[in-house]
Protein backbone atom coordinates (compact mmCIF):
# COMPACT_ATOMS: atom_id res chain seq x y z
CA UNK A 1 0.00 0.00 0.00
CA UNK A 2 2.44 2.75 -1.27
CA UNK A 3 0.05 5.03 -1.84
CA UNK A 4 -1.06 7.68 1.24
CA UNK A 5 -0.60 11.29 -0.76
CA UNK A 6 -3.34 13.28 0.71
CA UNK A 7 -6.26 15.51 -1.05
CA UNK A 8 -7.01 17.70 2.15
CA UNK A 9 -5.29 20.31 0.71
CA UNK A 10 -6.28 19.90 -2.37
CA UNK A 11 -10.42 19.21 -2.53
CA UNK A 12 -10.73 23.03 -0.81
CA UNK A 13 -11.96 25.93 -2.46
CA UNK A 14 -9.42 27.30 -5.34
CA UNK A 15 -8.08 30.21 -2.96
CA UNK A 16 -6.82 27.69 0.04
CA UNK A 17 -6.55 24.64 -2.13
CA UNK A 18 -2.82 23.71 -3.07
CA UNK A 19 -1.68 21.80 -5.83
CA UNK A 20 -1.47 18.18 -6.46
CA UNK A 21 1.80 17.03 -3.89
CA UNK A 22 4.75 15.87 -5.45
CA UNK A 23 4.74 12.46 -5.56
CA UNK A 24 1.88 13.19 -8.10
CA UNK A 25 4.43 14.10 -10.71
CA UNK A 26 7.74 11.98 -10.40
CA UNK A 27 6.79 8.78 -8.07
CA UNK A 28 6.09 5.71 -9.94
CA UNK A 29 4.25 4.00 -7.61
CA UNK A 30 1.99 7.01 -7.84
CA UNK A 31 1.95 7.32 -11.11
CA UNK A 32 0.70 3.59 -11.38
CA UNK A 33 -1.96 4.25 -9.07
CA UNK A 34 -3.10 7.31 -11.58
CA UNK A 35 -2.50 4.80 -14.46
CA UNK A 36 -5.57 3.20 -13.40
CA UNK A 37 -7.82 5.52 -11.56
CA UNK A 38 -6.71 8.33 -14.12
CA UNK A 39 -6.72 6.77 -17.35
CA UNK A 40 -7.84 3.15 -17.51
CA UNK A 41 -11.27 4.07 -15.62
CA UNK A 42 -12.07 7.04 -17.95
CA UNK A 43 -12.44 7.79 -21.23
CA UNK A 44 -8.73 8.35 -22.51
CA UNK A 45 -7.78 9.69 -26.19
CA UNK A 46 -5.43 6.95 -28.09
CA UNK A 47 -5.29 8.49 -31.37
CA UNK A 48 -7.53 9.60 -34.00
CA UNK A 49 -9.77 7.71 -36.25
CA UNK A 50 -8.18 9.78 -39.43
CA UNK A 51 -4.81 7.99 -38.86
CA UNK A 52 -7.24 4.52 -39.61
CA UNK A 53 -8.46 5.91 -43.33
CA UNK A 54 -9.54 2.59 -45.18
CA UNK A 55 -10.51 -0.59 -44.06
CA UNK A 56 -7.72 -2.48 -43.09
CA UNK A 57 -5.34 -0.28 -41.60
CA UNK A 58 -4.22 -0.89 -38.53
CA UNK A 59 -1.54 0.81 -36.15
CA UNK A 60 -0.24 -1.17 -33.16
CA UNK A 61 1.26 1.22 -30.45
CA UNK A 62 1.65 0.80 -26.49
CA UNK A 63 -0.99 2.81 -24.28
CA UNK A 64 0.61 2.95 -20.15
CA UNK A 65 2.37 -0.28 -21.33
CA UNK A 66 -0.51 -2.31 -22.95
CA UNK A 67 -0.17 -2.94 -26.12
CA UNK A 68 -3.11 -2.34 -28.29
CA UNK A 69 -4.48 -2.24 -32.13
CA UNK A 70 -6.20 0.22 -33.50
CA UNK A 71 -7.68 -0.93 -36.54
CA UNK A 72 -10.63 -0.17 -39.21
CA UNK A 73 -12.46 -3.59 -39.58
CA UNK A 74 -13.99 -4.25 -43.04
CA UNK A 75 -17.30 -2.45 -42.25
CA UNK A 76 -15.82 0.60 -41.89
CA UNK A 77 -16.18 0.54 -37.90
CA UNK A 78 -12.96 1.91 -35.95
CA UNK A 79 -11.81 -1.04 -32.99
CA UNK A 80 -8.93 -0.99 -30.90
CA UNK A 81 -7.99 -4.22 -29.41
CA UNK A 82 -5.16 -5.79 -27.40
CA UNK A 83 -2.58 -6.39 -29.60
CA UNK A 84 -2.10 -9.85 -28.12
CA UNK A 85 -2.79 -13.29 -29.45
CA UNK A 86 -5.11 -15.60 -27.60
CA UNK A 87 -3.37 -18.51 -27.86
CA UNK A 88 0.45 -17.89 -26.60
CA UNK A 89 -0.25 -14.50 -26.18
CA UNK A 90 2.34 -13.47 -28.58
CA UNK A 91 2.17 -10.12 -30.18
CA UNK A 92 -0.30 -9.96 -33.58
CA UNK A 93 1.16 -7.05 -35.54
CA UNK A 94 4.08 -5.44 -34.90
CA UNK A 95 3.95 -2.41 -37.56
CA UNK A 96 1.50 -0.24 -39.09
CA UNK A 97 0.05 -2.32 -42.07
CA UNK A 98 -2.87 -2.49 -43.74
CA UNK A 99 -4.41 -6.11 -43.29
CA UNK A 100 -5.92 -7.68 -46.84
CA UNK A 101 -7.61 -11.06 -45.50
CA UNK A 102 -7.27 -12.02 -41.70
CA UNK A 103 -4.58 -10.75 -38.69
CA UNK A 104 -2.69 -13.88 -38.90
CA UNK A 105 -0.71 -13.91 -35.44
CA UNK A 106 3.06 -14.83 -36.55
CA UNK A 107 3.12 -17.53 -34.33
CA UNK A 108 1.16 -20.53 -34.95
CA UNK A 109 -0.98 -18.87 -37.12
CA UNK A 110 -3.86 -18.35 -35.43
CA UNK A 111 -6.27 -16.47 -37.77
CA UNK A 112 -8.64 -13.57 -36.54
CA UNK A 113 -10.90 -11.63 -38.20
CA UNK A 114 -10.80 -7.63 -38.27
CA UNK A 115 -13.86 -7.43 -36.09
CA UNK A 116 -11.66 -9.98 -33.49
CA UNK A 117 -13.55 -13.05 -34.14
CA UNK A 118 -11.36 -16.02 -34.12
CA UNK A 119 -11.65 -17.58 -37.86
CA UNK A 120 -8.69 -20.34 -38.01
CA UNK A 121 -6.93 -22.35 -35.60
CA UNK A 122 -4.18 -24.31 -37.58
CA UNK A 123 -3.29 -27.87 -36.99
CA UNK A 124 -4.92 -26.93 -32.88
CA UNK A 125 -6.58 -30.43 -33.16
CA UNK A 126 -2.89 -31.90 -34.61
CA UNK A 127 -1.49 -31.92 -37.98
CA UNK A 128 -3.84 -31.02 -40.57
CA UNK A 129 -6.66 -31.13 -38.13
CA UNK A 130 -7.64 -27.83 -37.34
CA UNK A 131 -9.99 -28.13 -34.56
CA UNK A 132 -10.29 -29.50 -31.33
CA UNK A 133 -13.48 -30.00 -29.06
CA UNK A 134 -11.96 -27.95 -26.17
CA UNK A 135 -11.30 -24.75 -28.76
CA UNK A 136 -14.53 -22.75 -28.99
CA UNK A 137 -13.71 -20.39 -31.15
CA UNK A 138 -16.59 -18.08 -30.25
CA UNK A 139 -14.77 -17.48 -26.98
CA UNK A 140 -11.45 -16.68 -28.12
CA UNK A 141 -11.80 -13.62 -30.50
CA UNK A 142 -9.68 -10.76 -30.23
CA UNK A 143 -10.24 -9.25 -26.52
CA UNK A 144 -11.98 -5.28 -27.46
CA UNK A 145 -11.19 -2.52 -25.67
CA UNK A 146 -14.14 -0.57 -25.41
CA UNK A 147 -13.83 2.98 -27.91
CA UNK A 148 -15.95 5.69 -28.93
CA UNK A 149 -15.15 8.41 -31.76
CA UNK A 150 -16.16 12.25 -31.04
CA UNK A 151 -14.18 15.08 -32.87
CA UNK A 152 -12.52 12.26 -34.50
CA UNK A 153 -10.36 11.27 -31.47
CA UNK A 154 -10.62 7.39 -30.69
CA UNK A 155 -11.53 7.78 -26.79
CA UNK A 156 -11.04 4.48 -25.40
CA UNK A 157 -11.94 2.86 -21.68
CA UNK A 158 -9.29 0.48 -20.44
CA UNK A 159 -10.57 -1.06 -17.77
CA UNK A 160 -14.33 -1.21 -19.69
CA UNK A 161 -16.00 0.57 -16.24
CA UNK A 162 -16.78 3.80 -17.40
CA UNK A 163 -20.36 5.43 -18.06
CA UNK A 164 -20.94 5.86 -21.20
CA UNK A 165 -18.60 8.51 -23.29
CA UNK A 166 -22.02 10.65 -24.33
CA UNK A 167 -22.90 10.59 -20.81
CA UNK A 168 -19.22 10.90 -19.54
CA UNK A 169 -18.76 13.87 -22.24
CA UNK A 170 -22.21 15.69 -22.34
CA UNK A 171 -21.12 18.68 -21.03
CA UNK A 172 -18.22 19.36 -23.35
CA UNK A 173 -20.22 18.00 -25.66
CA UNK A 174 -23.48 20.16 -25.44
CA UNK A 175 -20.55 22.98 -25.06
CA UNK A 176 -19.35 22.82 -28.56
CA UNK A 177 -22.93 21.35 -30.01
CA UNK A 178 -22.75 23.97 -32.99
CA UNK A 179 -18.73 22.19 -34.28
CA UNK A 180 -20.83 18.75 -34.19
CA UNK A 181 -20.20 18.54 -38.11
CA UNK A 182 -17.86 16.65 -39.60
CA UNK A 183 -13.81 17.79 -39.30
CA UNK A 184 -11.73 16.83 -42.23
CA UNK A 185 -7.74 16.06 -41.20
CA UNK A 186 -5.35 18.12 -42.74
CA UNK A 187 -3.49 14.95 -44.06
CA UNK A 188 0.25 14.95 -42.84
CA UNK A 189 1.36 18.43 -43.37
CA UNK A 190 -1.07 18.75 -40.44
CA UNK A 191 0.30 16.47 -37.78
CA UNK A 192 3.11 16.78 -35.71
CA UNK A 193 4.92 14.89 -32.16
CA UNK A 194 6.23 16.90 -29.53
CA UNK A 195 8.18 14.63 -26.73
CA UNK A 196 8.27 16.41 -23.66
CA UNK A 197 10.21 15.94 -20.25
CA UNK A 198 7.22 15.78 -17.80
CA UNK A 199 4.42 14.55 -16.40
CA UNK A 200 1.13 14.25 -18.71
CA UNK A 201 -0.36 16.12 -16.02
CA UNK A 202 1.65 19.69 -16.56
CA UNK A 203 0.26 19.42 -19.60
CA UNK A 204 -2.75 19.01 -19.16
CA UNK A 205 -2.41 22.32 -16.71
CA UNK A 206 -0.56 24.60 -18.93
CA UNK A 207 -3.23 24.29 -21.54
CA UNK A 208 -6.08 24.81 -19.47
CA UNK A 209 -4.76 28.42 -18.45
CA UNK A 210 -4.41 31.35 -19.69
CA UNK A 211 -2.22 33.07 -17.01
CA UNK A 212 0.76 32.34 -18.98
CA UNK A 213 0.43 34.11 -22.18
CA UNK A 214 1.56 37.19 -21.52
CA UNK A 215 4.96 36.00 -20.62
CA UNK A 216 5.33 32.30 -22.74
CA UNK A 217 3.49 33.50 -26.01
CA UNK A 218 4.25 37.59 -26.24
CA UNK A 219 3.52 36.48 -30.18
CA UNK A 220 -0.32 35.82 -29.56
CA UNK A 221 -0.39 38.20 -27.09
CA UNK A 222 -0.40 41.36 -29.04
CA UNK A 223 -3.62 40.44 -30.97
CA UNK A 224 -4.89 38.58 -27.74
CA UNK A 225 -4.27 40.16 -24.41
CA UNK A 226 -5.12 38.29 -20.82
CA UNK A 227 -8.30 40.19 -20.30
CA UNK A 228 -9.53 38.92 -23.30
CA UNK A 229 -9.31 35.47 -21.96
CA UNK A 230 -12.42 34.05 -19.79
CA UNK A 231 -11.61 30.74 -17.71
CA UNK A 232 -13.91 27.15 -18.22
CA UNK A 233 -14.23 25.30 -15.19
CA UNK A 234 -16.44 22.40 -15.15
CA UNK A 235 -15.56 20.68 -12.03
CA UNK A 236 -15.55 16.54 -13.20
CA UNK A 237 -15.21 16.45 -16.57
CA UNK A 238 -13.41 19.51 -18.59
CA UNK A 239 -11.17 23.05 -17.66
CA UNK A 240 -10.06 25.95 -20.05
CA UNK A 241 -10.10 29.08 -21.88
CA UNK A 242 -11.84 31.05 -24.19
CA UNK A 243 -10.71 33.80 -25.94
CA UNK A 244 -13.01 36.73 -27.24
CA UNK A 245 -10.74 38.19 -29.81
CA UNK A 246 -10.03 34.78 -32.51
CA UNK A 247 -8.48 36.26 -35.84
CA UNK A 248 -8.83 33.96 -38.40
CA UNK A 249 -4.98 33.46 -40.22
CA UNK A 250 -4.98 34.94 -43.78
CA UNK A 251 -2.76 33.84 -46.84
CA UNK A 252 -0.80 36.13 -48.42
CA UNK A 253 -3.72 36.98 -51.10
CA UNK A 254 -6.36 36.86 -48.54
CA UNK A 255 -7.12 33.51 -48.80
CA UNK A 256 -8.81 31.76 -46.09
CA UNK A 257 -10.08 28.97 -44.23
CA UNK A 258 -13.56 28.06 -44.97
CA UNK A 259 -15.74 28.55 -41.75
CA UNK A 260 -18.23 25.92 -40.08
CA UNK A 261 -21.67 25.66 -40.90
CA UNK A 262 -24.29 27.94 -39.16
CA UNK A 263 -22.48 29.07 -36.39
CA UNK A 264 -23.37 31.61 -34.23
CA UNK A 265 -22.34 34.95 -34.24
CA UNK A 266 -20.37 34.20 -31.27
CA UNK A 267 -17.69 32.61 -32.62
CA UNK A 268 -17.14 35.36 -35.12
CA UNK A 269 -14.47 36.33 -32.58
CA UNK A 270 -14.12 33.46 -29.78
CA UNK A 271 -12.37 30.38 -30.07
CA UNK A 272 -12.04 28.16 -26.88
CA UNK A 273 -9.24 25.70 -26.01
CA UNK A 274 -10.68 22.70 -23.13
CA UNK A 275 -8.35 20.12 -21.52
CA UNK A 276 -10.74 17.12 -21.68
CA UNK A 277 -9.67 15.17 -18.53
CA UNK A 278 -7.39 12.79 -18.65
CA UNK A 279 -5.56 13.67 -21.39
CA UNK A 280 -6.97 14.97 -24.75
CA UNK A 281 -6.57 18.85 -25.35
CA UNK A 282 -8.85 20.08 -28.04
CA UNK A 283 -9.28 23.99 -29.54
CA UNK A 284 -11.61 25.38 -31.52
CA UNK A 285 -12.12 28.38 -33.94
CA UNK A 286 -14.75 29.44 -36.66
CA UNK A 287 -12.50 27.81 -39.25
CA UNK A 288 -10.29 25.34 -38.12
CA UNK A 289 -9.72 22.75 -34.92
CA UNK A 290 -7.32 20.41 -33.51
CA UNK A 291 -6.48 17.70 -31.09
CA UNK A 292 -3.88 17.29 -28.52
CA UNK A 293 -3.59 13.50 -27.42
CA UNK A 294 -1.06 13.13 -24.89
CA UNK A 295 0.57 9.75 -24.15
CA UNK A 296 1.69 9.35 -21.12
CA UNK A 297 5.47 7.57 -21.49
CA UNK A 298 6.82 7.39 -17.45
CA UNK A 299 6.24 9.21 -14.65
CA UNK A 300 8.41 11.78 -16.41
CA UNK A 301 7.94 11.87 -20.12
CA UNK A 302 4.95 12.71 -22.45
CA UNK A 303 4.24 12.19 -25.76
CA UNK A 304 2.11 14.89 -27.35
CA UNK A 305 0.41 14.15 -31.19
CA UNK A 306 -1.13 16.94 -32.61
CA UNK A 307 -3.50 17.07 -35.28
CA UNK A 308 -5.25 19.53 -37.49
CA UNK A 309 -8.53 19.52 -38.48
CA UNK A 310 -10.67 21.91 -40.78
CA UNK A 311 -14.51 22.56 -42.40
CA UNK A 312 -13.56 21.33 -45.94
CA UNK A 313 -12.12 18.47 -47.30
CA UNK A 314 -9.99 20.29 -49.49
CA UNK A 315 -8.14 23.37 -48.03
CA UNK A 316 -5.41 25.80 -49.36
CA UNK A 317 -1.88 24.14 -49.26
CA UNK A 318 0.38 27.03 -48.45
CA UNK A 319 -1.97 28.40 -45.62
CA UNK A 320 -2.57 25.24 -44.18
CA UNK A 321 0.98 24.59 -43.89
CA UNK A 322 1.15 28.34 -42.27
CA UNK A 323 -1.50 27.29 -39.90
CA UNK A 324 0.22 24.32 -38.63
CA UNK A 325 3.83 25.83 -37.86
CA UNK A 326 1.89 28.81 -36.34
CA UNK A 327 0.47 26.21 -33.61
CA UNK A 328 4.13 24.28 -33.97
CA UNK A 329 5.46 27.51 -32.32
CA UNK A 330 3.51 28.22 -29.92
CA UNK A 331 2.86 24.28 -28.34
CA UNK A 332 7.15 24.58 -28.70
CA UNK A 333 7.21 28.06 -26.84
CA UNK A 334 4.99 26.01 -23.96
CA UNK A 335 8.27 22.88 -23.77
CA UNK A 336 10.24 25.06 -21.61
CA UNK A 337 7.79 25.41 -19.08
CA UNK A 338 6.09 22.01 -18.42
CA UNK A 339 9.77 20.83 -18.28
CA UNK A 340 10.53 22.98 -15.75
CA UNK A 341 7.56 22.84 -13.46
CA UNK A 342 8.47 18.86 -13.66
CA UNK A 343 12.13 20.00 -12.39
CA UNK A 344 10.79 22.33 -10.28
CA UNK A 345 8.62 18.96 -8.55
CA UNK A 346 12.10 17.42 -6.98
CA UNK A 347 12.23 20.22 -4.69
CA UNK A 348 11.44 18.34 -2.02
CA UNK A 349 9.55 20.99 -0.03
CA UNK A 350 7.36 22.08 -3.13
CA UNK A 351 4.05 21.74 -1.38
CA UNK A 352 1.92 21.63 -4.40
CA UNK A 353 2.24 25.51 -4.92
CA UNK A 354 -0.32 28.31 -3.95
CA UNK A 355 -2.76 29.13 -6.81
CA UNK A 356 -4.01 32.52 -8.07
CA UNK A 357 -7.89 32.27 -7.19
CA UNK A 358 -8.42 34.37 -9.72
CA UNK A 359 -6.51 32.88 -13.10
CA UNK A 360 -5.62 28.94 -11.93
CA UNK A 361 -9.53 28.16 -11.54
CA UNK A 362 -9.03 25.88 -14.23
CA UNK A 363 -6.01 23.89 -12.89
CA UNK A 364 -7.82 23.47 -9.79
CA UNK A 365 -10.61 22.22 -11.33
CA UNK A 366 -8.39 19.48 -12.96
CA UNK A 367 -6.59 18.57 -9.56
CA UNK A 368 -10.14 18.34 -8.14
CA UNK A 369 -11.17 15.94 -11.22
CA UNK A 370 -8.11 14.02 -10.69
CA UNK A 371 -7.94 13.75 -6.50
CA UNK A 372 -11.89 12.58 -6.87
CA UNK A 373 -10.98 9.91 -8.89
CA UNK A 374 -7.90 8.39 -6.99
CA UNK A 375 -9.83 8.64 -3.93
CA UNK A 376 -12.79 6.82 -5.76
CA UNK A 377 -10.22 4.23 -6.18
CA UNK A 378 -8.72 3.66 -2.81
CA UNK A 379 -12.45 3.96 -1.97
CA UNK A 380 -12.98 0.78 -4.06
CA UNK A 381 -9.58 -0.91 -3.22
CA UNK A 382 -10.19 -0.56 0.94
CA UNK A 383 -13.91 -1.88 0.45
CA UNK A 384 -12.30 -5.33 -1.64
CA UNK A 385 -10.18 -6.11 1.69
CA UNK B 1 6.17 -29.75 -67.63
CA UNK B 2 4.94 -30.47 -63.67
CA UNK B 3 7.67 -29.19 -61.52
CA UNK B 4 9.01 -32.25 -59.15
CA UNK B 5 8.46 -31.71 -55.50
CA UNK B 6 11.59 -30.85 -55.31
CA UNK B 7 11.32 -27.50 -57.43
CA UNK B 8 7.77 -26.86 -55.51
CA UNK B 9 9.62 -27.20 -52.12
CA UNK B 10 12.59 -24.49 -52.78
CA UNK B 11 9.71 -22.33 -54.27
CA UNK B 12 8.04 -22.47 -51.32
CA UNK B 13 10.87 -21.97 -49.05
CA UNK B 14 12.13 -19.05 -51.24
CA UNK B 15 8.67 -17.30 -51.09
CA UNK B 16 8.91 -17.88 -47.29
CA UNK B 17 12.29 -15.90 -47.42
CA UNK B 18 10.70 -13.15 -49.00
CA UNK B 19 7.38 -13.05 -47.09
CA UNK B 20 5.20 -13.49 -50.28
CA UNK B 21 2.17 -14.68 -48.56
CA UNK B 22 -0.46 -14.54 -51.46
CA UNK B 23 2.41 -16.48 -52.96
CA UNK B 24 2.99 -19.02 -50.38
CA UNK B 25 -1.04 -19.64 -50.55
CA UNK B 26 -1.09 -20.41 -54.13
CA UNK B 27 2.30 -22.66 -53.84
CA UNK B 28 0.78 -25.13 -50.63
CA UNK B 29 -2.26 -24.66 -52.46
CA UNK B 30 -0.40 -26.39 -55.05
CA UNK B 31 1.68 -28.84 -52.93
CA UNK B 32 -1.69 -30.19 -51.51
CA UNK B 33 -2.87 -31.59 -54.31
CA UNK B 34 0.29 -33.71 -54.15
CA UNK B 35 1.27 -34.77 -50.70
CA UNK B 36 3.04 -37.77 -49.52
CA UNK B 37 -0.27 -38.92 -48.52
CA UNK B 38 -3.62 -37.82 -47.21
CA UNK B 39 -3.15 -36.40 -44.24
CA UNK B 40 0.17 -34.50 -45.57
CA UNK B 41 -2.57 -33.13 -47.94
CA UNK B 42 -4.48 -31.51 -45.24
CA UNK B 43 -1.30 -29.97 -43.79
CA UNK B 44 -0.37 -28.46 -46.71
CA UNK B 45 -3.70 -27.44 -47.37
CA UNK B 46 -4.01 -26.16 -44.10
CA UNK B 47 -1.15 -23.68 -44.48
CA UNK B 48 -1.86 -22.62 -47.79
CA UNK B 49 -5.37 -21.59 -46.16
CA UNK B 50 -4.11 -19.75 -43.70
CA UNK B 51 -1.86 -17.90 -45.93
CA UNK B 52 -5.10 -17.06 -48.02
CA UNK B 53 -6.88 -15.87 -45.10
CA UNK B 54 -3.76 -13.54 -44.32
CA UNK B 55 -3.80 -12.34 -48.09
CA UNK B 56 -7.50 -12.53 -49.36
CA UNK B 57 -6.69 -14.76 -51.94
CA UNK B 58 -9.20 -16.59 -54.00
CA UNK B 59 -8.43 -20.14 -53.30
CA UNK B 60 -9.54 -19.07 -49.46
CA UNK B 61 -12.86 -20.26 -50.09
CA UNK B 62 -12.00 -23.82 -51.82
CA UNK B 63 -9.21 -24.49 -49.44
CA UNK B 64 -12.00 -24.05 -47.01
CA UNK B 65 -14.51 -26.05 -48.35
CA UNK B 66 -11.71 -28.65 -48.76
CA UNK B 67 -10.71 -29.01 -45.36
CA UNK B 68 -14.18 -28.51 -44.05
CA UNK B 69 -15.38 -31.74 -45.84
CA UNK B 70 -12.79 -33.94 -44.85
CA UNK B 71 -13.96 -32.85 -40.80
CA UNK B 72 -10.29 -30.77 -40.84
CA UNK B 73 -12.24 -27.23 -39.90
CA UNK B 74 -15.09 -25.42 -38.81
S1 LIG C 1 0.60 -17.34 -29.91
FE1 LIG C 1 -0.68 -16.71 -31.51
S2 LIG C 1 -1.03 -18.55 -32.55
FE2 LIG C 1 0.19 -19.18 -30.93
FE1 LIG D 1 0.72 27.81 -23.77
Amino acid sequence: MPNTTSFDTVRTSVSRAKGLPNAHYIDPAVYDEERHALLFNQWAGLAVASEIPEPGDAIPSTFLGVPVLLLRDKYDKVRVFQNTCRHRGMILIEHATKIAGAIRCPYHSWCYRTDGRLMSTPHVGGPGQNTHKDINRSELGLIEIRSHIWRDVVWINMNGNAPAFEYAMRDAITRWSEFDQPLYHGGSDSQFKLEVNCNWKLAVENYCESYHLPWIHPGLNSYSRLEDHYNIENYGSHSGQGTLVYRQLFGEHGEKFQDFENLSEKWNASAEYLSIYPNVLLGTHRDHAFAIILIPEGPEKTVENIHLFYSTKDTNEALRKKNTDQWKDIFKEDIFVVEGMQLGRHGIAFDGGKFSPAMDGPTHCFHDWAASQIETQRGMENAAE
Amino acid sequence: MPLSDQDLEDQIIRAHEINNIWLLAKLYADAAERGLDQDHNFFLATQAYVYALQSNHPLKSKLHAFLKSHGREE
